[in-house]
């Protein structure tokens, strides 16, 4: 009996030595606050897919900071990570939207040089 | 003690259990969403980022390993979906960035087209124009030779002056009639064979008005019909010598129309005339 206290009681110190010894991610956090502003300013919120994106990675963010502050540093860590992904993945959705439209807009005109409206 | 000695087994046993089972919806999305990337596009257009997946993949699935389908392990494959994502759209970006590229250099190529067709155009109109304005001061110095060379012919003929009406080249009466008669004198058809050289030699679309004048001396009616007749001849000797027939009018003014006194016989004698007026072409 003695012995199973002892591996319980020594699985339970590792596993607070484990999230005790992870320290806070401010770094990752910022980078994820960061890429979500970025999104923000490339008017992700205007392109339905990136907006999708966006929300998630803002919740990620929210969600983070919550287990920070409870001390779950480690899983703040991944929800930084999964939020800073979600906030680049917006972006590029954003600039795809963009790029598509100079790309409509580069070819309409081509086609009006070529064949011009009398 | 063999019961206690058991339970770490047991946990190890179902720890192992769970690792064997099916994997987490969130790995399974991120391997669905690497086979999408690697297969299509981004292969070529975003070999970085796909890069980037395949390594957060694999990481993830390490994690799905060692730890079953842990927090870790599913934050880890949910990056890893993300990025595979991402590198499918940043292979669109490119598709559309080339895209873009393309049409503003066909656009270019269509301006420059246009640009050079006009600019043909433009140098083909000023040929032409150009050659239209050489034509047109040929005809003219043509034209104001053939005046000239016509003036000087007549002038050699008769008196000659500058009218608005035109040239005028005046004949004395006494010199191609006889006294009150309207046959020509044989002096006279020979002076005409000058006069219309030169008309033919001339500007040959110019009109010619042939006009008779008299003296006051004898009834007007008489000077009228008399100065009728004189004109009427000359136009027949004119048309006879090579004068287009259609280019010589007659006017008979009989007295009407006096250059000199008619009081003195010299006066007379300038009064009795023909006059030849060639007109100057309208155009």
């Amino acid at each position: 009996m003695r012995t199973i206290t002892c591996v319980l009681s020594a699985m339970g110190s590792a596993a607070l030595l484990c999230c005790a010894s992870h320290p806070p991610p401010t770094d990752n956090l910022a980078s994820a606050i960061a890429a979500v502003r970025g999104a923000q300013e490339a008017g992700a919120d205007q392109v339905p897919q990136a907006a999708l994106q966006l929300k998630l990675a803002e919740e990620q963010v929210t969600q983070a900071r919550a287990m920070m502050k409870d001390g779950d540093n480690e899983r703040a860590d991944y929800m930084t990570l999964r939020a800073f992904n979600d906030a680049e993945l917006a972006l590029a959705l954003a600039r795809e939207q963009q790029a598509n439209a100079r790309a409509q807009k580069a070819d309409k005109a081509a086609t009006s040089i070529e064949a011009p409206q009398q | 003690m063999a019961t206690i000695k058991q339970i770490p087994l047991v946990a190890l046993v179902l720890f192992a259990g769970a690792c064997a089972g099916a994997p987490p919806a969130s790995l399974v999305d991120a391997r669905a969403a690497y086979q999408r990337a690697s297969t299509g596009p981004a292969a070529n257009l975003a070999p970085a980022q796909l890069h980037a997946a395949q390594t957060s993949l694999s990481v993830a699935e390490k994690t799905y390993e060692d730890e079953g389908a842990s927090f870790n392990a599913r934050d880890r494959a949910y990056v890893a979906q993300r990025k595979s994502e991402l590198a499918e759209v940043q292979a669109r970006i490119s598709q559309a960035t080339t895209r873009a590229t393309d049409s503003a250099q066909r656009g270019a190529l269509a301006e420059q087209k246009q640009h050079t067709e006009t600019t043909n155009a433009l140098t083909q109109t000023r040929a032409e124009l150009a050659t239209q304005i050489g034509a047109l001061a040929t005809e003219t110095d043509r034209r104001k030779q053939a005046e000239q060379s016509e003036e000087q012919a007549l002038a050699r003929i008769g008196d000659v002056k500058q009218e608005t009406r035109g040239t005028v080249l005046t004949l004395s009466g006494s010199v191609i009639f006889p006294s009150g008669g309207s046959e020509l004198l044989p002096a006279a058809r020979s002076r005409l064979s000058e006069v219309a050289t030169a008309l033919s030699q001339g500007e040959a679309s110019s009109a010619i008005v042939v006009e008779g004048h008299t003296d006051s001396v004898g009834k007007p009616t008489n000077n009228q019909e008399l100065s009728l007749r004189r004109a009427t001849a000359v136009k027949n000797q004119l048309v006879s010598q090579g004068v287009a027939a259609d280019r010589v009018s007659v006017m008979g003014f009989g007295d009407t129309r006096p250059v000199a006194d008619n009081t003195s016989p010299a006066g007379r004698a300038n009064n009795r005339r023909v006059e030849i007026v060639v007109q100057p072409k309208k155009d």
